[in-house]
């Protein structure tokens, strides 16, 4: 897939130290695709997360500290396509029906969620050890093809060969 | 032979791809080819060496491109080639050299051309040098997939023209300097899979046009910064139409 930056915001923040919420995310109404898998985020989500984009939003967040329940917005959110969650704190039955009725990929541990799409529990440790692969997700295998991917073949022709 | 009365030619445009098998170094002599505007080397597994010196002397020309070459090229870029005035264009990638890397010093004009520096998966070893910053005019730096250490230099903020940032997969070390938070321009900034320390800087909160940040795979600590709350990206990208995108 193809990386394209339209009106899209692309977070990045996996396997790092990072701690504290992700209030803050509230704010970036273009926000698209959020990876913060294997950090000690902690905190609810907050409800207008994603609240801005009307394309497909892409969300793991597996491997923090997050607690509570997920927000009640999410049930709205018919683009949520994708939200791995699981090996968190999340309260018991977080997640509502209607969040995995939106979401053709929804991993949460098997206690936080009564739905969850995929529950693999590798380790047979009561956890769910689904991954996303993030920058395939984001296409960066792109690299320097970027440019040929915003401008179209034509213009690197012109410019290269 | 191109040129008559009627029709005078300022430029004769001269593009060169090579396609056969080569064998050896690149000539020296290849710095003759002073109207050459594009050269392309292209699959020669059998090609050595470095780049001529001599390369600097190719005034024409516009864009290089060496792309999956053998495992006896490489070396050190020339500094002449990095002076070259109207260069636009050096994409390097994937080639199976394992000895290319940047020299040490190179005084970059103030007239530079160079628009895209792409260095892909090539084993470029040794720290980023702090002439890059330098690169006014430069808008896709790409140094992804070698092995380039130190620091990010602190006058990478320098490059006001940048839109494509992307040092993933590399051994950098050190913060993440505070000075990117200049680069005005900017849309795509991807720091992944090194082994940069401390906090993010409160400064990429500043980055207006910035619509991908990767700084994942690294050893980053403390909180998501609260300038953050002012990335939301105003401008629209309608520029660019779905339909011209490569399916990869």
């Amino acid at each position: 897939m193809p990386l394209l930056l339209i009106s899209s915001e692309y977070l990045v923040l996996e396997s790092n130290r990072f701690n504290g919420t992700v209030d803050v995310l509230e704010s970036m109404k273009n926000l698209t695709v959020l990876l913060t898998r294997s950090n000690s985020f902690s905190g609810s989500l907050p409800d207008g997360l994603f609240s801005g984009t009307s394309d497909n939003i892409v969300v793991d967040i597996g491997d923090n500290k997050f607690t509570d329940e997920l927000p009640t917005s999410f049930a709205k959110r018919s683009n949520l396509v994708s939200l791995i969650g699981a090996r968190n704190s999340f309260a018991d039955n977080a997640t509502q029906s209607s969040v995995c009725d939106n979401s053709p990929l929804l991993v949460m541990d098997c206690d936080a969620c009564e739905c969850c799409e995929v529950c693999c529990d590798g380790e047979n440790d009561g956890v769910c050890d689904f991954q996303l692969d993030g920058r395939a997700v984001l296409g960066l295998e792109c690299g320097p093809w970027y440019e040929y991917c915003m401008r179209g073949a034509d213009y690197f022709a012109e410019i290269l060969y | 032979m191109l040129n008559d009365d009627q029709s005078p030619v300022d430029f004769m445009m001269v593009n060169i791809r090579i396609v056969n098998d080569l064998n050896g170094p690149l000539p020296a002599e290849i710095g003759y080819l002073m109207d050459c505007r594009s050269l392309m080397l292209e699959q020669h597994l059998r090609l050595t060496g470095p780049l001529p010196q001599t390369m600097g002397n190719m005034t024409g020309l516009f864009s290089v491109a060496l792309l999956f070459n053998g495992p006896k090229f490489g070396g050190e870029l020339p500094s002449s080639l990095l002076r070259l005035k109207y260069l636009n264009t050096i994409h390097i990638q994937d080639n199976f050299g394992k000895n290319w890397s940047l020299p040490s010093n190179v005084r970059v004009g103030d007239d530079t051309q160079l628009e895209r520096l792409m260095l892909v998966r090539n084993s470029f070893a040794g720290i980023i040098p702090p002439w890059i910053a330098k690169l006014k005019q430069l808008q896709t730096l790409d140094l992804s997939k070698n092995n380039f250490h130190g620091a990010i230099p602190e006058a990478i903020g320098d490059l006001s023209s940048v839109k494509y940032f992307n040092l993933l997969g590399n051994n950098l070390t050190e913060t993440i300097p505070s000075s990117l938070g200049t680069l005005s321009q900017i849309d795509a900034l991807i720091l992944g899979e090194n082994a940069l320390q401390g906090e993010l800087p409160a400064s990429i909160g500043n980055l207006s046009t910035l619509q991908l940040l990767d700084v994942g795979s690294n050893e980053l600590t403390s909180t998501i910064p609260p300038s953050f709350a002012k990335l939301e990206s105003l401008s629209k990208y309608t520029l660019f139409d779905e339909t011209l995108c490569l399916e990869t």
